[in-house]
């Protein structure tokens, strides 16, 4: 039974970095929320500060209504998961998931049964007495998370722990930790870089960028809405295709094509147009624009489309269409797209114009 | 190997056998040597064994009267090279540990300075300043004294950087996966770092003890007293004779007693010392 | 210098370095700055009173043909020494590491040396060099040398070249074996499908690839040599006969510990320690090298 609150934490190194700027955040009780962003956009920094491992510059943490900011990272009650594990060497499986409950001073019985419980949760009661080196990649991740859950933890934290995996263990993994997180019931923070990860396992996601929260929301209101032109180009895949607009007051504007509508609640100018590339429909009749394919990747379920816009300027977008389309480079398609699928962004603010004005409402507004 | 040539192949193990014999022949020679009486030698060096067999050896180390002008018997200066050697090693050893420990796993103030100045010692053997330091110890008192024998010597450059390298290598998770597991310092030194430094701290144990035996120079500087000679300055006492006979089946015997320690350290722990001696210069 | 950001805590880290760094300090740094001071000193006849000279004492040291003659005989002894016993170990792995079998058996028997105390292995090849009973002395009989090292110069000079080379091949070869053994065995391979030999593939291959641990290998040995003979010399030669083993670390000791001329001893441990000081940055930059590769 755990929540936590993040209110105006900041980091900033010696030498003048903002790793993180003045972050909100609250997370529920048993919730499971992903921190997703590129490489140095500050979700490690973050999950190591709510770890103890890095001093919050300022602002506060709390866990459960009492500040930790000043408690070590032992005293917290958390655990955590790290990118390579972190298993100590010359410690049997054993001994690394019970060294941090004789830490703290867990009589021994009591030791030995939440071992032996999370051994078999996590299918590693065959390898107790094997020391880490005598294990697989997969089984070492098992072992890490067996040593976040015998501490029953009030938070689990994860650092990118499935990076090190190949492919396939993965997607197993990530399933496992989903099913874990579920029954266990645990408030859990969740770091990764990978874009799928976050939007299969969390209930609640927080796109980082640069040190900033960008958007939280559950992964389908972020992908739905995407705040930005950060969030809306890095959740996805393949990536939202943006285009060069203008709005004018009978409608948008790109290349030789018009989408009319009422734009009044717009300020007239250029904008940045965002389209999905499964929302783009190949129509016989009155398309919107058209568009000539460059290049196409079979996917199996799915072909990608990479076409460029039959105008003066053309602009580059992927289509994805459904796997046996019958579609060769060199032919030219006509595009439509639902008005309630497409997204416009501010181009210097990058702001989503239809999430600043409460956009659901307003569409009918605006494409009346 | 990358072709057959069984021909080369004999080649080289007839040079490396050629080159054992020849590192192995003075102490073939001094062992010969201490079976036979010392009349022998009168005539030339002897090259295959006499009949005193191992009697020599048994008279030196049973005797409780030294032989010639060596005032200690063997067994006592033994002793004190075990001690010597021991104090040595471990003293170094630990004092190394913590340090690099302190070096690698702590931001404090002062801390680049007081590595330079671990470093400046490096480049300051005891050869090179054998009077001031013996004044320090003169009037600090430790003259005649284990403690004097052995606490300038534990101070070690080479022993701190092997072990800054080796903790330089744990990964940074593995310090902050214990910190979670709410493990201090304190703690995490003993249950996590000492285990891992098992290896490193065997290769230290087989060069330093080597070091701490060998020690000669020193123990000459600041031992006047007797009661305090190690084996290895007991053998230059013996040497030392101006006039009179010199015995050389005793100087012999004695001289492999000397060594022997050292020796089986090292061909005991050959596979720890071979990796800590090419890693201690990296 | 790299580090963990590990524990926050300010006294403990002191306290952990803290014996080291008192043995440092009185025992190292401490007699280093008196040496310093006192090799701008001169004592007189009756050890009174001191008064300071500057740098005559080391004036006087340069002008000292014995002293002169020391730096000679040091840097004779130091190359013969260094460069028989990188020789020697060389060929020695060269031949080891072309065995497959034995290998341990091999190392076991050429490394013991090295634990060997050097005044040991004065002792064991005094008894050999033994101008009545030694067995390099009937030796050389046969080829009509009289061979005396206790009156005889260059004699006294091979013999403990001799003996401190026998002790440094062991480490040499540790070495050089391991650089031979980490040459990628592919080079060997792409060779040997190109028609050399193992000689050839030595000389073009091996050979220059190692060239980085030779180059180590020869300060150290060159260190070794200078410092570590002290006591080969002590007990075979006392450095005669008329100084001609006295080395520079010999020189230090006879000056200051039997001869009591302060002075002038402290003035020979200042340029012993700029030596040392050179040969440890020498060894420094080469090691930041071997870190670059």
């Amino acid at each position: 039974m755990s929540t936590l609150t993040l209110t105006n934490i900041a980091k900033s190194y010696a030498n003048g970095y903002q790793a993180v700027q003045q972050l909100d955040l609250d997370i529920n009780d048993a919730e499971m929320v992903v921190l997703v962003g590129p490489s140095g956009c500050g979700k490690s920094t973050l999950l190591r500060m709510i770890a103890g491992l890095e001093e919050i510059t300022s602002g506060e943490l709390v866990i459960d209504g009492q500040v930790v900011n000043h408690l070590e990272p032992g005293e917290r009650d958390i655990a955590m998961v790290f990118q390579n594990y972190a298993l100590y060497p010359h410690m049997t499986v054993y001994n690394n998931m019970a060294y941090g409950l004789r830490n703290r001073k867990t009589p021994k019985d009591e030791i030995h049964r939440l071992v032996t419980e999370a051994a078999e949760m996590l299918e590693l009661s065959e390898l107790l007495d094997r020391k880490p080196k005598e294990l697989s990649g997969g089984q070492r991740q098992r072992v890490a998370m067996g040593r976040a859950i015998v501490r029953e933890p009030k938070v689990f934290l994860f650092d990118e722990p499935l990076s090190n995996l190949d492919a396939k263990l993965r997607v197993q993994m990530r399933i496992q930790i989903k099913k874990l997180q579920r029954r266990l019931a645990t408030t859990s923070i969740y770091v990764t870089h990978d874009q799928v990860e976050a939007m299969t396992l969390a209930d609640k996601l927080v796109v980082l960028n640069k040190g900033n929260v960008e958007q939280v929301g559950t992964p389908l209101e972020i992908y739905d809405n995407p705040a930005s032109l950060f969030v809306a180009t890095f959740i996805g895949s393949p990536a939202m295709n943006i285009l060069d607009a203008i709005v004018k007051p009978e409608g948008i504007e790109f290349g030789t094509s018009l989408l009319p509508g009422n734009t009044q609640l717009i300020n007239l100018g250029d904008v940045k147009l965002g389209l999905r590339p499964e929302h783009l429909q190949i129509v016989e009749h009155n398309p919107l624009f058209e568009v000539e394919v460059d290049l196409i990747e079979a996917l199996g379920a799915d072909l990608l489309l990479y076409c460029n816009t039959l105008d003066a300027q053309p602009q580059a977008l992927v289509v994805r269409v459904q796997g046996h389309a019958v579609i060769h480079i060199g032919d030219k398609l006509g595009l439509d797209i639902n008005l309630q699928d497409l997204h416009l962004f501010d181009p210097i603010t990058a702001k989503n114009l239809y999430f600043d004005s409460n956009l659901l409402q307003k569409k009918e507004v605006i494409y009346a | 190997m990358v072709e057959r040539r069984p021909l080369f192949k004999l080649f080289c193990h007839v040079i490396l056998i050629f080159g054992i014999l020849a590192i192995a022949l003075p102490v073939w020679l001094a062992l010969v040597a201490t079976t036979h009486e010392n009349n022998v030698f009168a005539t030339g060096t002897p090259l295959w064994f006499g009949d005193l067999g191992l009697s020599v050896f048994w008279d030196l180390l049973s005797s409780d009267s030294s032989f010639n002008n060596s005032a200690l018997p063997i067994t006592h200066m033994l002793f004190n090279s075990f001690v010597m050697a021991l104090t040595i090693t471990l003293g170094k050893l630990s004092i190394s540990i913590l340090s690099a420990y302190a070096v690698v796993f702590f931001r404090f103030p002062g801390r680049m300075l007081a590595f330079w100045m671990i470093f400046f010692t490096l480049m300051l053997p005891v050869e090179v300043r054998i009077m001031p330091t013996f004044e320090v110890i003169t009037n600090l008192n430790m003259l005649n004294s284990f403690s004097g024998l052995t606490i300038p010597l534990i101070a070690s450059a080479t022993a701190t950087f092997l072990f800054r390298q080796f903790f330089l290598t744990i990964p940074q998770e593995l310090i902050e996966a214990a910190r979670i597991d709410g493990a201090g310092p304190i703690k995490f030194f003993f249950d996590i770092l000492l285990p891992l430094s098992r290896t490193n701290i065997a290769a230290l144990f087989v060069i330093t003890f080597i070091y701490g035996w060998n020690q000669y120079l020193w123990p000459l500087l600041i031992t006047t007293d007797a009661q305090y000679y190690t084996i290895v300055m007991g053998i230059k006492q013996m040497l030392g004779v101006v006039d009179g006979i010199v015995e050389w089946n005793k100087i012999m015997a004695t001289t492999i007693i000397a060594m022997l320690p050292p020796v089986v350290v090292v061909i005991a722990m050959q596979k720890a010392f071979v990796k800590g001696l090419v890693d201690t210069e990296k | 210098m790299s580090s963990h950001v590990g524990f926050k805590n300010k006294w403990l880290p002191i306290a952990l370095i803290a014996p080291q760094l008192l043995i440092t300090l009185v025992f190292f740094i401490w007699p280093a700055g008196q040496a310093i001071v006192q090799s701008t000193q001169l004592e007189d006849a009756f050890g009174l009173s001191t008064e300071f000279v500057g740098l005559e004492n080391f004036v006087s040291l340069f002008n000292d043909s014995n002293y002169l003659a020391s730096f000679f005989t040091t840097l004779q002894f130091s190359i013969t020494v260094a460069v028989l016993a990188l020789v020697s170990a060389l060929i020695l792995s060269a031949f080891a590491e072309h065995i497959t079998r034995g290998t341990t058996f091999y190392r076991t028997f050429l490394i013991w040396p090295y634990a060997v105390a050097p005044v040991v292995a004065g002792s064991l090849w005094l008894f050999l060099f033994d101008p009545t009973i030694g067995v390099v002395s009937e030796m050389l009989q046969w080829v009509n040398v009289d061979w005396d090292p206790v009156l005889n110069g260059s004699h006294a000079m091979w013999m403990v070249v001799i003996t401190s080379t026998w002790k440094q091949i062991s480490y040499n070869f540790l070495f050089f074996l391991a650089a031979l053994q980490s040459v990628p065995k592919s080079l060997h391979e792409a060779a040997a499908i190109d028609g050399s030999g193992p000689i050839k593939r030595f000389m073009t291959i091996s050979f220059p690839l190692i060239s980085p641990t030779s180059f180590f290998l020869l300060v150290v040995n060159f260190v070794y040599a200078f410092f570590d003979t002290f006591a080969v010399i002590h007990a075979m030669t006392q450095g005669g006969p008329s100084n001609s083993t006295s080395t520079l670390v010999y020189k230090v000791y006879n000056d200051g510990f039997i001869g009591l001329n302060l002075g002038s001893s402290a003035a020979q441990s200042v340029i012993l320690m700029a030596l040392v000081a050179l040969l440890t940055v020498v060894q420094f930059k080469y090691v930041e090298k071997k870190v670059a590769y």
